[in-house]
């Protein structure tokens, strides 16, 4: 009893120490899983920013990023993108068999030689290019030949949808995705960096209409091309501009430098006769000559070898609106003479006519103008000879002539222009009574084929010789036209020219100005007119009538009360 | 020997437990469907880009000129056919249909939109009416292809749907 006594007092104890041993292993435990679960917790619902940072990392969807930015027209219609293809390259090093490879691939991409693969192939280096950009079909191909060696890279490549359309504005790029030509180039920074499209101010309706009816008159007067630009008056935008022959930027690398050339902006011509524009402009502003003055155009002038004949010689004294309806030189000459040669350059100078356009192309030129400015180049450079500028040049200050005498520098990109501080150049009645001439030019002179019924159109029209190795060539012309519309407020200037167009039995054998071009000012002004919701006017209607009226008499009678 | 408060423990630890693993499991297949999500709108908007050039290459100007000339019967305005409110003369009172709805003048600037397919003005329509069989149908018939018309000309951006995968 007492042994039992014993052991249960010893068993006990073993109990007892176990016991105690127990709750400190378990305390230990415990206070362990306590720190885990204090931890657990804090991660779980307190470790916020490791959660947002695991957030942030894992892949959000971007927005697809090509490597150079879309371009679209002023609607946003697309006029370049990029597309993702992909490009062939071979490590050469692990071709086993070039000869056999070159062979089954010439059979997927018939248009390179064999020879060429081969050599390429058989090069001591580790990476050659085969080809650029394949269709998605060749890719296909070239892997299911399941050669080890050719593998294909993601390129981008810069597609033009509307091809020759905008092709000399929007320009190309290489197969690098650098720009060689046009915006692309001349924008070739903005364009790479940006995620935005480029918006230029160019409407690609207004560019088809305008392409349309230019292509059309250059087949029908065997023209060796031609152009034509659209173009904002208050804004400076340029709408349209065309060149013909024009290029496909999709293929620029086979267009001829012909076809590439862009007469508008990188062309300068003797423009002849709307130079006229300017002429009564500055003797209107300098006060020089009025409506009411008149000059004697009864005789060509003479001065040294140089003889000034009219093309439609009227052989008497001319008023001023009469000089520029009848598109007199010599009264033009005489007019310059009055003005003199320091003014004369002053006021070109102003207009932008003497540098180079602010336009956002590569493709421009410097005008070209005498050194020296005699009095033979006072005379002639009155009616377009003797200075040479490119169409875009005559188009904006054609604008700074009609819009309130303002000269705002000609753009491709759209958007926020309309508020653009301009150069005041001629006063507003200047300006208003240019646009009298004008629409006098078109109701009763040279310019009628211009008159789109309704739209008020004014113009001029100009003719002028091509030089040739320093001598004009008789039958190789320069016809253009110059039209503003509607022309009591105008909204946009409408040039059209032609080169080299030649006379045909309809138009009496002329290739003049006023049978070449103006009906392609008539055309692209009666087709965009709808388009930019500019209402057809009642043209005999009494205030309009009085807006464009020329109290103009003929010569002989002198009246005193001034312009309407 | 085991105690209910073990047990209770137990069974709640074994919960956690599988509860965690069970939300771990759902992180990694939402991870999963995510990232599939991400591909697929990836793919999407290649498509959308892809198609968008295609877009605007079906829309050049010339290929619409040409598919109106052979599809549909309008003609660009001429500027005759264009009249504002003014010009209308007002009809006697007799002659108006009982809903007068066919009276509606379209402003001048109400043709602005469609490129090529420009839509003969109403007033022009309502002057020299097509002889057509269905005449009663005819105008809403030539008002609705406008409506489709200068719908997708004022929207060439928005390439939706049927992006090839």
């Amino acid at each position: 009893m007492k042994q039992r006594i014993a052991f249960e007092s010893s068993k006990k104890q073993a109990i007892e120490t176990a016991r105690n041993r127990l709750l400190v292993g378990g305390s230990l435990m415990a206070a362990a899983f306590f720190v885990v679960g204090v931890r657990l917790f804090d991660l779980a619902v307190f470790n916020e920013t490791e959660d947002l940072r695991r957030a942030a990392s894992r892949e959000i969807a971007r927005p697809a990023s090509m490597a150079r930015a879309d371009i679209v027209d002023r609607n946003g219609v697309l006029l370049a993108t990029s597309l993702k293809t992909a490009s062939l390259f071979a490590n050469p090093r692990k071709i086993g068999n070039p000869a056999d490879v070159a062979r089954r691939l010439v059979e997927i991409i018939p248009d390179m030689s064999e020879e060429v693969i081969a050599a390429r192939l058989g090069a001591d280096k580790n990476f050659v290019w085969l080809r650029r950009n394949l269709t998605p079909r060749q890719q296909f191909e070239v892997n299911r030949l399941g050669v080890p060696g050719l593998d294909f890279e993601q390129e981008e490549r810069r597609v033009y949808p509307h091809g020759r359309l905008a092709g000399h504005i929007v320009g190309f790029t290489n197969v690098d995705n650098v720009g060689l030509a046009g915006i692309e180039k001349s924008m070739d920074a903005a364009i790479a960096g940006a995620s935005s499209p480029l918006r230029l101010s160019i409407d690609i309706r207004v560019q088809q209409i305008l392409r349309q009816e230019l292509a059309g008159q250059i087949e029908k007067f065997k023209a060796i091309g031609g152009g034509g630009i659209v173009l904002d008056v208050e804004s400076g935008e340029v709408v349209a501009m065309v060149s013909l022959p024009d290029f496909d930027p999709n293929a620029a690398g086979q267009a001829s430098d012909d076809t590439r050339f862009n007469r508008m902006t990188l062309g300068v011509y003797e423009l002849g006769s709307v130079f006229k524009i300017f002429n009564h402009a500055i003797a209107l502003e300098t006060g020089v000559a009025s409506f009411q003055s008149s000059y004697d155009a009864t005789k060509p002038i003479r001065v040294s070898r140089f003889t000034i004949s009219d093309y439609h010689p009227e052989k008497r004294w001319l008023t001023v609106p009469e000089i520029f309806q009848h598109s007199s030189n010599i009264g033009s000459a005489k007019i310059a003479l009055d003005i003199g040669a320091e003014d004369q350059r002053k006021y070109l100078g102003h207009l932008g006519l003497l540098r180079r356009t602010s336009i956002e192309l590569p493709e421009q030129a410097q005008p070209m103008y005498p050194s020296r400015w005699r009095e033979i180049n006072t005379m002639t450079i009155s009616f377009g000879h003797g200075i040479a500028v490119s169409p875009l040049h005559l188009a904006s200050a054609v604008a700074a002539t009609v819009n309130g005498g303002i000269l705002r520098p000609a753009t491709l990109v759209g958007g926020e222009r309309s508020s653009v501080d301009g150069v005041q150049v001629f006063s507003a009645e200047t300006s208003d009574r240019m646009r009298r001439l004008l629409r006098l030019v078109v109701e009763t002179g040279t310019g009628r084929n211009a008159d789109a019924e309704g739209y008020l159109v004014g113009g001029k029209t100009g003719t002028a010789e091509k030089q040739v190795n320093g001598a004009y060539k008789r039958n190789a012309l320069i016809s253009s036209f110059v039209g503003v519309y509607p022309v009591t407020a105008p909204r946009f200037v409408v040039f059209a020219m032609l080169d080299e167009p030649k006379g045909i039995k309809e138009s009496y054998g002329y290739a003049t100005g006023g049978w070449t071009a103006a009906p392609v000012v008539k055309g692209v002004v009666a087709r965009m007119a709808p388009l930019y919701g500019i209402a057809p006017l009642d043209e005999s209607a009494p205030d309009i009538r009085h807006a464009i009226n020329i109290n103009a008499q003929p010569a002989i009678r002198n009246r005193s009360d001034a312009v309407n | 020997m085991i105690r209910p408060t073990s047990l209770i423990l137990m069974v709640l630890a074994a919960a956690a437990g599988g509860a965690l693993f069970q939300v771990a499991f759902e992180v990694s297949a939402l991870d999963d469907e995510l990232a599939q999500l991400n591909r697929d709108i990836r793919a999407d908007r290649d498509a959308i880009h892809v198609l968008r050039a295609e877009w605007s290459f079906l829309n050049q100007p010339e290929r619409l000129e040409e598919l109106t000339r052979r599809h549909l019967d309008l003609l660009p305005a001429s500027g005759s056919q264009i009249a504002g409110t003014g010009a209308v003369p007002v009809m006697p009172e007799e002659e108006l249909p009982a809903n007068g709805s066919n009276i509606a003048v379209t402003p001048a600037t109400a043709v602005i939109a469609a490129p090529k397919a420009k839509p003969a003005a109403p007033v022009a329509r309502a002057a020299a009416p097509r002889a057509s069989a269905q005449t009663e149908n005819r105008a809403d018939l030539v008002r609705s292809l406008d409506d489709v018309l200068r719908e997708v000309m004022a929207t060439p951006a928005s390439a939706t749907g049927g992006a090839p995968r």
